[in-house]
């Protein structure tokens, strides 16, 4: 071994206790460094043993640490510079110390806090909003049908039954709306069905599987029905845009990012963590409502159709319920997490869309869809 | 007391006088703080990777500044093996979540497994976290058998899955009746059986709740007596001491306190309502005002389950640390509920106003409160000697086959 010289005289010995590892008695010893590399003892508990030999463990903060001999003997120090020093010196390295110098530094802590600021901030903005998106369109069809069967069949479980409207009644709608998918050359796989809402009351769903579910109440409430054609045009904006995929993933995307930043801390409350999330959801709803809209306005502009078709019906749908029109089927699924007693779909469904009409305006930002006004605005301005 | 203390000195001290050994804290909020922010900076950077890695650093650091009679505890977990539990478990959680959105069947099937699982997954944590766990360089250790935790918990696992089927096949025909009662259109009194299948949904896992409820105390009880009495430190077998009598006090006692903080905090709420309504009745938004004092009566309820909840907490912790001993070492466990509901309370404040950046201070503060709270009346720790089958070669022990999962114990 090289010859060791000590840039500091004061490091050259070290204090601390010795635990035999048979029983709990300790003892105080001091601990020398020769020039060849060896640990003496004093007292001599153990034979000289070279640093090498030592099983020593990594620095982490003040917290002291261990020398572990090949018996199961233990040293245990506070003396940290100075067996720093003595690894530095003998190996030449430094092993393991890199994630304590990380830890160690303010600035490399406000670096990566910095990086952990602008990660979280860009994947909730663009990155899950953008991956949900590749993803869903991604998926094979025959895994969205089963996704999208199960919910129907659930929602038919739970809330609906089987809809009274008049045969004559369905068949006109269902050929508008087979004239719809033809005009704007939309996937032809799309479904319309009918239901009672039952106490969802009028509303409208759009299934993973192409199944559109109006309730007999939403076709009651239209005076025209160019204002159905507006609410099934923003349905199938939500099948063409593909968001109740979407919504699942990003929901899944969210609970793992969730995961990893708080993995380790039990100590936080479930309302600091449940706020964010539920924050996050909301805005991603809102997002896809307007999308939605926004696939609906155009198609209407198109086929020349009246936008404010659309928006006499929401009015009219706030002023007679105060509950938003339309749900996406991924409100509805029973979520991964939730065990499935406590799955209660139309719960979920009417707490979301009620926040919307009663709730004032600083509390938006809870909201699953954007608000009524803004909403009938855009239709008005065309 | 002068006169004998003249003869004493050339005696040796009594051996069985015992003394009391404090618990220290003395992690320090900014250095957990950069060790925290890191760690976590390089279990993203990994990919989850390195969170293994992290776990065992603040495990360190937690365990190597919590100090009994001046010396410290440590963690010896290899992150390797942390990993590939984390594996495991990831993997069957992302095979449930899969499972319930595909295939509802097979997600029930699994929810079972995991239940059927649950006493073996106890043992092989616990074991994982007692073995890893050393103090004065002897080993802690759960000696048992997956075997007798399954005697221990058969009955128990069995009469909750068994209500549980019970109140899904029930689910199921209320269901199944309501679907019925929508398809025969003609009936007048549909809606009223809609009314009735939708009391029914609510009622049944209430009552199934309700059945249950008598029984969590029990379960409390022979969850500790497990853990603790199959726990050792050295030699030292740990053994719990208390009635489970004790811990149906503890949750009838929770129970009343929460029942009174909870009226407390409405009738206070109420009062506030009817104080602002008199106040400020004549203004012209009444909405506004009525949210402001629903979002004040909110915070109200919601800081008194505070109190609830450190309450549980401390007199929980009381009630099994502070009747535990190791060998002829008794811990001493003081927790005041008012303390710890305070610190829970400021703390969830301070780590929503900090967005998150007081989660290390949190915990620094919480693990100060409760090493100053806890003491071991003990002879002298030097005469305990290591377990009988413990590895002297405390690395490459092959035994440890376990792998680790966070339960709280």
């Amino acid at each position: 071994m090289d010859q060791i010289t000590h840039s500091n005289p004061a490091l050259s010995t070290a204090i601390g206790n010795y635990f035999d590892g048979h029983s709990a008695a300790f003892s105080q010893v001091t601990l020398t460094l020769t020039p060849a590399g060896i640990i003496d003892l004093q007292p001599p508990l153990q034979p000289p043993t070279h640093l090498t030999k030592l099983i020593i463990s990594s620095r982490i903060g003040t917290s002291p640490r261990s020398l572990r001999f090949s018996d199961g003997a233990v040293i245990e120090t506070n003396d940290h510079a100075a067996i720093d020093q003595w690894q530095k010196a003998v190996t030449g390295n430094s092993r393991q110390q890199w994630i304590h110098r990380l830890e160690s530094r303010v600035a490399y802590g406000a670096g990566a806090l910095i990086f952990i600021i602008c990660l979280i901030g860009i994947s909730l903005i663009w990155g899950i909003p953008w991956s949900s998106n590749l993803i869903a369109h991604a998926l094979p069809g025959d895994i969205t049908e089963t996704i999208g069967d199960a919910s129907v069949e659930s929602m038919d479980q739970v809330i609906f039954k089987p809809s009274a409207l008049s045969q004559v009644q369905r068949q006109r709608l269902e050929q508008q709306f087979q004239q719809l998918l033809f005009e704007q050359s939309a996937n032809k796989g799309y479904q319309l069905e009918f239901r009672q809402g039952g106490i969802i009351g009028p509303n409208a769903f759009a299934f993973p599987n192409g199944v559109i579910i109006i309730t007999d109440e939403m076709v009651a409430l239209a005076e025209q029905e160019a204002e159905l054609l507006a609410i099934l045009l923003h349905e199938i904006g939500h099948l063409q845009q593909r968001h109740s995929l979407r919504q699942i993933i990003s929901h899944s995307s969210l609970a793992m990012l969730t995961t990893l930043l708080t993995g380790d801390i039990t100590a936080a409350g479930s309302l600091v963590v449940a706020a964010p999330n539920i924050l996050m959801k909301a805005g991603y709803s809102r997002d896809m409502e307007t999308e939605a809209d926004t696939y609906a306005l155009h198609q209407m502009q198109r086929l020349q159709l009246e936008t404010d078709h659309f928006a006499n019906i929401m009015e009219r749908l706030e002023s007679v319920t105060g509950v938003d029109h339309d749900q996406q089927s991924g409100d509805n699924k029973p979520q991964p997490e939730a065990p499935p007693v406590s799955a209660d779909p139309d719960k979920i469904t009417t707490s979301e869309a009620k926040l919307d009409a009663e709730l004032p305006t600083w509390l938006d930002f809870f909201a699953s869809h954007p608000l009524t006004q803004e909403r009938v605005a855009r239709f008005r301005q065309h | 007391m002068a006169a004998a203390a003249e003869f004493i000195p050339t005696t040796p001290p009594p051996v069985n006088q015992s003394r009391l050994l404090k618990f220290e804290f003395h992690g320090r909020a900014l250095e957990f703080f950069k060790i925290w922010v890191v760690n976590l900076f390089l279990s993203i950077v990994t990919l989850g990777i390195f969170s293994a890695w992290a776990k065992v650093r603040t495990q360190r650091y937690l365990y190597g500044n919590t100090r009994l009679d001046g010396h410290s505890f440590t963690y010896l977990a290899d992150p390797v093996t942390i990993l590939k539990g984390r594996f495991i478990a990831f993997g069957f959680l992302i095979g449930y979540s899969l499972a319930w959105n595909f295939y509802p069947s097979a997600g029930m099937i699994l929810l079972v497994v995991g239940v059927l699982l649950l006493p073996a997954i106890l043992v092989a944590a616990t074991r994982f976290k007692m073995r890893n766990s050393s103090y004065r360089n002897l080993r802690f250790g759960f000696d048992t058998q997956f075997s007798a935790a399954y005697r221990l918990f058969a009955l128990p696992m069995f009469i909750i899955l068994l209500l549980t089927g019970v109140c899904y096949g029930l689910l199921q025909l209320v269901d199944l009746d309501a679907m019925m009662v929508g398809f025969q259109e003609l009936e007048t009194d549909s809606d009223a059986k809609q009314a009735v299948s939708l009391t029914a949904e609510q009622l049944i896992p209430t009552i199934f709740y309700l059945i249950l409820v008598p029984f969590i105390p029990y379960l409390d009880y022979l969850r500790n007596h497990f853990l603790i009495d199959n726990s050792r430190y050295g030699h030292a077998s740990a053994q719990l001491k208390c009635s489970v009598g004790s811990f149906y006090e503890l949750y009838l006692m929770s129970f009343l306190v929460m029942t009174v903080a909870i009226t407390i905090a409405i009738t206070l709420s109420i009062g506030l309502v009817a104080l602002v309504t008199a106040l400020f009745g004549s203004v012209e938004n009444p909405d506004s005002i009525g949210m402001v004092a629903g979002a004040i009566s909110a915070f109200l309820i919601y800081s008194s389950l505070f109190l609830v909840s450190g309450y549980f907490r401390a007199r929980r912790t009381n009630l099994i640390y502070g009747n535990s001993i190791f060998g002829d070492s008794e811990l001493i466990s003081e927790l005041k509920f008012t303390q710890v509901s305070w610190i829970l309370f400021s703390n969830t404040v301070a780590i929503m106003l900090s967005l998150g950046l007081l989660i290390p201070w949190s915990r620094m503060r919480m693990a100060r409160y409760i090493a100053s709270a806890t003491q071991l009346k003990s002879t002298d720790l030097a005469l305990i000697t290591a377990g009988s089958h413990e590895s002297q070669n405390a690395l490459g022990d092959g035994m440890i086959d376990a792998f680790d999962l966070d339960i709280g114990l």
